[in-house]
């Protein structure tokens, strides 16, 4: 009854090996749906709904609140494929910090031909100011998100890394707590992975990065203030990691030093896990006109006294034309073979490359080279012709702004909406913590397409969300 | 070779008073082969400690901090440097050289827009009016287009700010030595030749203008290197030139920026001091030990 | 804690409370206008010039009003957006000093603050005038009943909730001083130790002014003297609204601010207001009508006392009060 009418076929389905035949590892969870009617299932969707709308659970889009649809069935993960992503995500991370490392530093990387100079310094994430700075323990990434998908044939691949500010932790964890509260007999013969370490793994890979002898460093959670989109996220981790919500006119540097002013006077800063746009953090070197930044925190920085965390010029990694060099990066500082596939990336800044993908635009998908949230996107495949000519002529003036990419149709789950269950894109992205050593928190936001076709998948464009199973056994 | 001390005073003035003020300052010459510097400082009042550090493009930062309020701001720098003329090569050389990828790559930064120096139909227009063909002969193609910006951007003060684009200045047809050592940067960028900012001072020996800030540029002519040229004064004596910082545009060598907390700036007086000396005269004596910062 | 965030709770507090008094105030007063002509000259002085006294400066007020009455009153105290102490002004300011705090609130807190600025906002002028004063300010103060209930209902008892109890605590202590001050003033008892049939109205009115009328009446002390009821609301130490019990909570906070470590132990503001309070109880054993004024008048230094040293301690350092904005150096030179 649920799932009358489900579509299985045009992709990979995540629960179905055909219609009607759920996968082994969704078999119990199958079974147990089959006692639902499709009344008693959006009863408790509507519970769930509630549950964030009464937490105050919201993000602002174009000056509104709203909240981030979830989808009551959760999304699983069999524990083979997990331990493989696992593996490959902590290589990733590894790989990126050290190449963050090296194009800051000594730039092997560069030198010996495995990533041009001319792609890294005409990145929009490159960072001058940070030439030549070291971060506290010499770590650049502390927190990413990497983006996974499945392609038509059930392959993971990589689709992109953020490691700027990347969000979506919070989610992580509510939508795990909102299931347990609304859903809880899904839980019976399943053997789920833990996520509500997510926040505290965070806070650790924040507490190894302090600079200097501490026991117990300062942390705060830098954030734009009420009026950001993400701030729900800012202050739930904050108060989940226990550490201080600030914004920058809360700290000040005295002595190439940041203090948090209190009430009790200055308390000295030893990291900040800072959600502000790196070109937002320093008025005195960055963008002059800041007011959400800390005048003199650069300073700080440069001389060993603060912890940034991730550091700035992180966003170097989230180019998707760097995206492209990754695999080689991975085997160059670690001499390992990359675990992680990604989709075959076409430079439009190679003559060859560009030809193929404005002779092809009908079949690929052009992506700005810094966009984000889903934004500055062509899908060649759903694109009317006008809005491909659009985007040739913008590739033919700014090759080096954008990237193509064959368009992968992402995997579909089952998702509830009008009274049954229907197919819809979905992707996920895990989050990986880094102190000391590379650490996944157990499967990460799955993200839903919620209009019928439509390949994108952020929040601000009418994404929803699912809890992530992943299965220990 | 001259033998000069600068002495670069920038003074604010607030409406009322400033407090939290956090600066960085681009204003102490560095050692190049043209150049050696003896001795070069900054002191600020009030007296603050400064810290100094390199960006990354080798230029030194100074950066201070003033806490408490105050009504004036004052920076000097101050620096004695020898300083000597260089020139191009006679022999020609020839374009494909430049075509090195390893070497193209090195110098991406001075290859490509920045802030400041970009190009459009409209740059790319006014580049074929000036009629200077392909640099096949890079030196000799430089040396005139060092003439031919000269030549068809007027002089003019007040008429342009810090980020004018090259665009604008080229639809106005007149600008600053700032203006002109921009476009001149994006046309030789235009053509694939490595090109970058310099700022620092001009000595205005025995003329009535006072010495001043001034801005020219360099284009990378393969078997020679770094060369230096000025539109706003062609085929330039270089022994007057001390250079200060350079970059890849106006945008990232600005010689003093920073933030404070209070009232509006009255006032901004910036002056800069050249004099000739003598090069037996011991350095000790010329900068009194009295205004020398302690590091 | 943050200065800054510990700044914004007192003010919420202080803010709402103050639009409830004078919301109260307002109420009152113009019920007793309606009861004795407003318009002669004398209603004039007995009821709207002391009612800017007490919430202001009746010299300024009469720089930008030609003179005291129904019509400008009311609309100087209620929706009056240049009076910086309007109801309106200060649900505004509270809303927006809640804004910056907002993951330190209950939700609903915000929501019924949001509220209530929202319905001020939709209010129209006019309808003051024609409906009367009466569904304004019962809407203002069910407001801020709503919100403090919330405040303490609902909020873990730690160091932002105690800022808003100090404020909102200061801020009646030193209302309900101005309130005696200017009642003494302007009633000026012949006799206070009786109340003469005529004077009857005038006293009740202070009572609800103060929002004592019932807990009053329900001591069964009758409305017998001005000095009893002087004393009531100076002293009484369980009646919600009695100076010294509003400086009980006052101190009673800034000792837990202390022992949390939030607050220096070294700032004087927990010694100003027990000080405060052990000079008004003392004084109020040798309460005699002539010294109401005096002794009220100081109460409001003392009050202010607290404020000052609450700034110079632990807002000290918060961005609110500073002035000045944030520039980029003028320093674009030119290079010619």
């Amino acid at each position: 009854m649920l799932f009358r009418g489900y579509q299985v076929d045009g992709s990979f389905d995540e629960m179905f090996a055909q219609a009607g035949e759920p996968r082994a590892h969704y078999a119990d969870l199958f079974d147990g749906l089959s006692r639902f009617t499709p009344e008693t299932f959006a009863d408790k969707s509507e519970l769930a709904g509630a549950c964030y709308l009464s937490e105050g659970i919201t993000f602002a889009h174009e000056g509104r609140e709203h909240t981030f649809p979830f989808d009551l069935l959760p999304r699983l993960v069999a524990h083979h494929e997990w331990q493989r992503i696992d593996l490959g995500l902590r290589q990733r991370v590894r790989a990126l910090d050290m190449f963050l490392g090296d194009i800051y530093g000594a730039q092997r990387a560069i030198h010996d031909g495995v990533v041009p100079n001319w792609l890294v310094v005409s990145c929009v994430g490159y960072m001058r100011e940070m030439a030549g700075i070291e971060p506290p323990n010499g770590r650049w990434v502390q927190f990413a998100g990497i983006d996974l998908v499945r392609d038509d044939a059930g392959a993971w691949r990589v689709l992109e890394d953020n490691l700027r500010t990347p969000s979506g932790l919070s989610y992580v964890v509510q939508n795990r707590a909102f299931m347990r509260r609304v859903f809880p007999e899904a839980f019976a013969h399943h053997d789920v992975a833990q996520v509500d370490q997510g926040p505290l793994m965070l806070r650790e890979a924040l507490a190894a990065s302090a600079p200097g002898p501490t026991d117990e460093p300062c942390i705060v959670v830098l954030s734009p203030g009420p009026l950001n989109s993400a701030y729900y996220e800012h202050a739930y981790l904050a108060q989940q990691m226990g550490v201080q919500l600030v914004e920058g006119r809360d700290m000040v540097v005295r002595n190439r030093r940041v203090y948090v002013k209190t009430t009790s006077g200055y308390e000295p800063v030893d990291v900040i896990y800072r959600r502000i746009d790196d070109w937002f953090l320093d008025p005195v070197c960055l963008r002059s006109d800041s007011l959400l930044g800390v005048p003199g925190m650069m300073a700080a920085f440069r001389a060993g006294h603060v912890a940034i965390c991730n550091a700035p010029g992180a966003g170097v990694a989230d180019d998707k034309a760097i995206y492209a060099y990754v695999p080689d990066l991975v085997r160059y500082f670690l001499a390992e073979e990359p675990i992680l596939d990604q989709v075959p990336t076409y430079l439009l800044e190679r003559e060859s490359d560009r030809n193929y993908v404005l002779a092809n635009l009908d079949r690929l998908v052009v992506k700005a080279v810094d966009g984000a949230g889903g934004y500055d996107i062509l899908i060649g495949p759903h694109a009317t012709p006008a809005e491909r000519a659009r985007f040739a002529a913008r590739i033919i003036s700014h090759p080096r702004g954008f990237i193509a990419q064959e368009t992968i149709t992402l995997s579909r789950a089952p998702v509830f909406l009008d009274g049954r269950f229907q197919a819809r894109h979905i992707d996920l992205r895990p989050f990986v913590t880094y102190g000391t050593e590379p650490r996944v928190v157990p499967g990460g936001l799955t993200r839903v397409a919620l209009r019928e076709g439509s390949l994108v998948v952020n929040s601000s464009q009418g994404g929803g969300s699912k809890d992530t199973w992943v299965l220990a056994a | 070779m001259r033998r000069l001390l600068v002495k670069h005073k920038t003074e604010m003035v607030y409406a009322g008073k400033a407090r939290e003020s956090i600066n960085e300052l681009r204003l102490l010459p560095r050692s190049t082969p043209r150049q050696t510097v003896e001795l070069s400082h900054i002191v600020v009042t009030p007296p603050v400690p400064v810290y100094r550090h390199f960006d990354v493009f080798g230029n030194e930062v100074a950066w201070f901090q003033v806490e408490e309020p105050h009504e004036h701001l004052v920076v000097e720098a101050h620096a004695l440097v020898m300083v000597s003329a260089t020139g191009l090569s006679d022999d020609a050389i020839p374009r494909h050289a430049l075509d090195d990828p390893r070497l193209i790559d090195q110098f991406a930064d001075f290859l490509l827009p920045s802030d400041i120096v970009d190009w459009s139909a409209v740059v790319d227009k006014f580049a074929e009016r000036l009629e200077l063909g392909a640099p096949t002969d890079v030196a000799a193609w430089l040396r005139n287009l060092e003439r031919a910006v000269n030549d068809a951007i007027v002089y003019r003060q007040g008429v342009t700010g810090v980020d004018t684009s090259v665009e604008h200045v080229v639809r106005a047809g007149h600008g600053v030595c700032q203006d002109m050592a921009h476009l001149f940067i994006a046309l030789c960028r235009r053509q694939g030749i490595p090109s970058r900012y310099i700022s620092g001072w001009m000595y205005q020996a025995g003329r009535d203008e006072p010495s001043e800030s001034h801005a020219w540029c360099e284009a990378w002519t393969p078997g020679v290197g770094w060369v230096e040229f000025d539109p706003t004064h062609p085929d330039p004596d270089l022994s007057y030139y001390v250079r200060v910082a350079v970059g890849r545009d106006y945008a990232d060598v600005p010689p003093f920026r920073g933030t404070y907390v209070g009232d509006p700036t009255k006032q901004m007086l910036v002056s800069v001091e050249i004099e000739e000396r003598a090069s037996d005269e011991g350095a000790l004596g010329i900068i009194p030990a009295t205004r020398r910062a302690a590091h | 804690m943050l200065a800054r965030v510990a700044e914004s709770m007192y003010w919420i507090a202080r803010d709402v409370e103050r639009a409830d008094t004078y919301a109260r105030l307002l109420e009152v007063s113009h019920a007793m206008a309606l009861e004795r002509d407003a318009t002669i000259v004398g209603g004039r002085h007995t009821v709207w010039e002391p009612l800017v006294e007490i919430t202001g400066d009746l010299d300024q007020f009469l720089v930008n009003h030609r003179r005291a009455d129904e019509r400008s009153v009311v609309w100087f105290l209620s929706l009056n957006p240049a009076n910086t102490n309007s109801v309106v002004s200060c649900i505004r300011r509270a809303r927006r000093n809640a804004r910056g705090v907002r993951d330190l609130l209950p939700t609903e807190l915000w929501e019924a603050l949001n509220g209530i600025y929202l319905d001020l906002r939709a209010w129209p002028p006019g309808r003051i005038s024609t409906e009367g004063v009466y569904p304004f300010c019962r809407m203002v103060r069910r407001s801020s009943h709503l919100i403090q209930g919330m405040a303490d209902q609902t909020m873990r008892q730690d160091a932002p909730w105690h800022f808003l109890r100090i404020g909102r605590f200061l801020e009646r202590a030193e209302k309900t001083a101005r309130l005696l001050e200017a009642k003494f003033h302007f009633a000026r008892p012949a006799d206070p130790l009786a109340i003469a049939p005529v004077d009857l109205y005038h006293w009740q009115s202070l009572l609800r002014s103060a929002g004592a009328d019932e807990a009053y009446l329900r001591m069964e002390l009758g409305i017998s003297s001005p000095l009893e009821i002087a004393r009531f609301l100076i002293v009484d130490e369980y009646f919600p609204r009695s100076v010294n019990y509003c400086l009980g909570q006052v101190a009673d906070s800034l000792d837990a601010l202390v022992v949390a470590d939030v607050m220096s132990v070294h700032a004087s503001a927990l010694v100003r207001a027990r000080a405060a309070r052990g000079e008004i109880m003392r004084d109020a054993d040798r309460l005699v009508g002539s010294v109401v004024g005096s002794l009220m008048d100081r109460v409001q230094q003392r009050c202010n006392g607290i404020h000052e040293a609450l700034d110079g301690s632990c807002f000290a350092l918060s961005s609110h009060g500073e002035g000045g904005a944030q520039y980029a150096q003028a320093a674009r030179q030119a290079q010619n």
